[in-house]
């Protein structure tokens, strides 16, 4: 029994007495496994819990496991108090008249096994519109919620888990971030904060990778030294000079006027493995990164806390805002970017979906106009039902949006990758693309492959809108040309500028990298020597009014009359 | 996604080696052709249909049906890892990237007769634009550039020329690349005294302008990392041309005195002499610097190559004519402009495989190139004075003209 770790709020009685008195005698009795903390009733309503107990219908353990419909969770205005709401056609018969709330950690199966000891963070009365509150204790941000009836002296849900849905309540309301004025955007270089090599550039967007090695654990440096975070009565050790960089970069971008997004990885950490994924801990996989640990205690705890403090710390306060999380990168390719050992899109998905949640709740509870991606590439439906290589993104996108929808809605986003294919390729206006939802390959010439999906009713967000959708990453060599490139990124300016439901087109990237030049791919504005390619004044007027003046040379390249018919090929 | 890049440049390959491209006098059909514009069979169907309507929401250049870029090389081998294959490779990438189609054709003879048809099936195929590889069309170009004036024509490493072999104006539809050979050559010397090579060699095709380039451009790279690194007195240069651009016994004779006297690297630039050299050093477990294109993948004793940008030229220059719309721009059209490193021609090989460099870094090299490409250094051109160095040069030619 653990009676002091949550709190039972009696909301027609007096809470203090009836506090007191039920933990005494609890704890004289002995009891507390199968048998729930109830209200004291009344002598004169015993006929009418007895009538409750009994019900009007006789239901099944499976049958009353959907049997009820959670209409809501979330915060109520004070900011302390937690409502769930729950209907129910009828009222089931069960050993007693209550329903009962349990918690349940995000890593945790939301079942009642035979060694079920929580004791219920709320209890009401059955009735078959119900309404169960509770004052919030740090930590249920990132917890879901069954409600359960006690039959035969077990306990048996009513529905599936579900999650607070409005996180952003618990947020500062006061903090704001940049509004951007046009959708431009950049991978940066860090080398070229502070120089007029990124300020020329007048970059509305700006993207940037932790990877998590990077920041969690201890450091030696004296000017920085380790920074002890607290989380749920752990101390969790973050990096302090690496996360200094981070400040930097971040309280200049805020303080330049940048929407900031963060890219959270998940590299291979020999010190901390708990941090992978039990089903990804493979080093040999070779993959660039690994799922996050949502299964397991020590891993997920670990990351609810890595989510808290980097949320926390980049809220617009003291150290610059991000405004907007990427969870991991391209999760489609499960073998390369979110390594998992599984085919199981649906196992695969929901140990996703559970990251992302922990990023969304954390990241609202502290700055409320945050938004949260997980992104894909230009595989969109082309496996043929072979998962070996990698999930289609059309599918994961289905399934994770029943996920959310089942657990709990909340305002994720998606982030695309368009790439042509292949990578080398800059033309990507030169082919006729399938536009219909079934399409196998994601471009930019066929967005309303994925907008048409994201149109679609049960996909929209809390408040009846079309979600974010952001190109988060997407460049185009100059290997094969610096005008062609030029052309190849205006044009996607200009086709992501025309579409309403695309937010931003984030660039990559700033500077070549060499890893990808030996590739033979070239996506910088700057070589690696840091000289500016053509493209370098096709980026940074594409926004203003000196931009035509600047890319007539894209209609030539593309072969069109004007910047319309162009645009039209994108249809 | 990274997977996929490779398969591009094998299936390039592939495509073109099995379409005949370097054949005699042979466009290359269809095979290159449905690469070059990135369409499957379906999409490039010759046959245009009289009347026929476009469907406007197609792209034009997903319905490219006639040659646009047509390459025509001499004789030799168009895969032979040198000029042609450079040339093809940089309209390959080009083609690849913009989606415009491409064909090659080859002389049937290394005359003059020859590489005029050449030319002029390239012509009647209604290519748009003919790249001619190297030298050997500078007469081709100059006979025909006033009588096919709605043709144009990029010609590498040369100028139009008539009959005689005089140099004749350039015509307005004409572009031609020379190279800054002396700015490559000085990166692979500089670069090789920083890894810490002492005593190097030069070997040198033939005494013409564009290798006398390359070699001085080598002892002046050699010199300034020298006296950056304060080691100039240990510096010795063993210098010589040997009159030949191909395998040749007395080049493989002088490179294997010279591994054995202790050089222990020789820049071997020009055509295929670098084989004799590559002989010698396979004995002697000497190192050799390649010349004009990435020679790495022949063997590992090419510490690096000095890149011409043969590759990287006619990329640029295409790129510059089709932003034109199908023409050359003012500041290239009439003109025949020497590309170096300030147009990014000039290059030392960093892909995978092709660094070799284990004590000299990237970073090192990266800041090189920057100072080149800002004019912050300036090589002399002059290839009627030799080079002054601080450093130790053995011109091995004065000492056999002397000799004699």
């Amino acid at each position: 029994m653990n009676i002091g770790r949550t709190k039972v709020i009696y909301h027609n009685l007096s809470i203090t007495v009836i506090f007191i008195v039920l933990g005494i005698v609890m704890v004289l009795s002995g009891c507390g496994r199968t048998t729930p903390v109830v209200s004291q009733a009344s002598g004169q309503e015993d006929n009418e819990d007895e009538k409750l107990t009994e019900g009007t219908v006789v239901l099944s353990d499976a049958q009353l496991g959907s049997y009820g419909e959670i209409t809501g969770c979330f915060f109520k205005e004070d900011k302390e108090t937690v409502s769930l709401t729950l209907s129910m056609p009828e009222i089931p018969k069960s050993d007693d008249p209550m329903i009962y709330l349990f918690a349940f950690e995000i890593y945790e199966a939301c079942t009642f096994a035979e060694d079920f000891d929580k004791e219920p963070v709320a209890s009401t009365k059955k009735a078959t519109e119900s309404k169960l509150e509770w004052r919030y204790e740090s930590g249920q941000l990132f917890q879901q919620f069954v409600p359960a009836l006690l039959l035969e002296g077990k306990y048996v849900s009513l529905s599936a888990g579900i999650c607070i849905d409005n996180p952003e309540m618990l947020a500062d309301a006061s903090a704001s971030g940049p509004k951007p004025e046009s959708k431009k955007g950049l991978l940066l270089d860090p080398q070229m904060l502070d120089t007029p090599l990124l300020t020329d550039l007048d970059v509305k967007y700006a993207i940037y990778n932790i990877p998590l090695s990077h920041i969690v654990g201890e450091t030696a440096n004296e000017v920085f030294p380790t920074i002890l975070y607290e989380y749920r009565g752990k101390t969790y050790k973050f990096n302090g000079a690496s996360i200094n960089g981070y400040d930097h970069l971040f309280t200049y971008l805020t303080e330049n006027g940048m929407n900031s997004t963060a890219i959270i990885l998940n590299d291979w950490n020999e010190a901390y493995p708990e941090l992978i994924h039990p089903l990804s801990r493979n080093n040999e996989a070779g993959a660039y990164y690994y799922a996050f640990n949502t299964a397991e205690e020590e891993g997920c705890l670990h990351l609810e806390a890595i989510a808290s403090f980097l949320a926390q710390r980049y809220s617009g306060k003291e150290y610059g805002l991000v405004s907007n999380w990427v969870v991991a990168n391209e999760i489609n390719q499960y073998r390369t970017w979110n390594y998992m050992d599984t085919d199981d899109i649906n196992l695969y998905s929901a140990e996703f979906e559970k990251a992302m949640r922990i990023f969304n709740n954390a990241a609202k509870s502290n700055y409320a106009d945050a938004n949260v991606y997980f992104s894909i590439d230009h595989d969109w439906n082309n496996n043929e039902g072979n998962n070996e290589d990698h999930f289609n993104a059309k599918e994961i996108l289905e399934v994770i949006n029943d996920i959310v929808r089942k657990k709990g809605n909340y305002d994720w986003g998606l982030a695309i990758h368009p790439y042509p294919d292949p990578l080398t390729r800059v033309n990507y206006w030169t082919e006729t693309y399938d536009k219909t939802v079934d399409a196998p390959i994601l471009t930019l010439m066929n967005l309303s492959t994925v907008t048409d999906v994201l149109k679609q009713e049960e996909y929209l967000d809390r408040n009846g809108e079309v979600r974010s959708i952001t190109v988060t990453e997407l460049g185009f060599s100059s290997a094969s040309g610096e005008k062609l490139q030029a052309a190849a990124f205006a044009y996607c300016y200009y086709i992501i500028e025309a579409n309403p439901y695309v937010d931003a087109f984030i660039m990559n990237r700033q500077t070549d990298a060499l890893e990808e030049v030996k590739q033979g791919l070239a996506f910088g504005i700057y070589d690696l020597d840091q000289s500016p390619k053509y493209i370098f004044d096709t980026f940074k007027y594409i926004d203003t009014d000196e931009a035509q003046e600047h890319t007539e040379f894209m209609l030539n390249i593309l072969g069109a009359d004007s910047l319309e018919e162009a645009l039209s090929w994108a249809q | 996604m990274k997977r996929q890049v490779l398969s591009l440049f094998i299936i390039a390959s592939l495509i073109l080696l099995s379409s005949g491209c370097g054949g005699h006098v042979t466009p290359a059909e269809e095979p290159g052709r449905e690469n070059a514009s990135g369409q499957g069979p379906d999409d490039t169907e010759d046959t245009e249909k009289p009347g026929q309507q476009e469907e406007p929401e197609t792209p034009p250049a997903a319905r490219e049906e006639n040659v646009c870029i047509a390459l025509v090389t001499d004789a030799g081998s168009i895969v032979d890892n040198g000029f042609n294959h450079a040339a093809l490779e940089g309209i390959q990438t080009y083609a690849d990237g913009a989606g415009v189609s491409y064909a090659c054709y080859s002389a049937d003879a290394d005359t003059p007769d020859a590489h005029k048809a050449a030319v002029l099936t390239a012509i009647q195929d209604n290519a748009e634009l003919i790249v001619c590889a190297g030298s050997p069309f500078e007469q081709a170009v100059g006979s025909l550039q006033e009588d096919y004036g709605n043709v144009y024509f990029l010609l590498l490493d040369g100028v139009p020329r008539d009959l005689g072999g005089d140099e004749i104006a350039i015509a307005p539809n004409v572009h031609c690349i020379t190279y800054r050979e002396e700015e490559a050559g000085y990166l692979v010397g500089y670069m090789a005294v920083l890894e810490g090579y002492r005593k190097l060699g030069f070997i040198g095709g033939e005494e013409i302008p564009s290798i006398q380039r390359y070699g001085y451009g080598y002892l002046q790279g050699i010199d300034d990392a020298a006296a950056s690194l304060e080691a100039s007195d240990d510096i010795r240069v063993e210098y010589w041309y040997g009159g030949s651009f191909c395998p040749d016994g007395q080049i493989e004779d002088v490179s294997m005195e010279w591994y054995q006297a202790g050089t222990e690297i020789i820049f071997a630039c020009g055509g295929s002499l670098y084989q004799s050299v590559l002989a010698s050093a396979e004995t002697c477990e000497g190192m050799l610097i390649g010349a004009d294109v990435d020679q790495s993948g022949i063997s590992e004793r090419f510490l690096t190559s000095a890149m011409k940008g043969i590759s990287s030229s006619v990329v640029v220059a295409l790129d510059d004519f089709f932003a034109s719309g199908k023409k050359w721009p003012d500041g290239l059209a009439q003109k025949a402009v020497s590309y170096g490193a300030k147009e990014k021609c000039i290059s030392l090989p960093v892909q995978n495989g092709a660094w070799r460099f284990q004590t000299a870094t990237m970073d090192e090299y990266l800041k090189i190139l920057a100072r080149l490409r800002s004019g912050d250094i300036q090589i002399p051109v002059d290839t009627e004075t030799l080079p002054e160095t601080a450093a130790t040069v053995v011109y091995h030619n004065e000492q056999e003209g002397s000799d004699s």
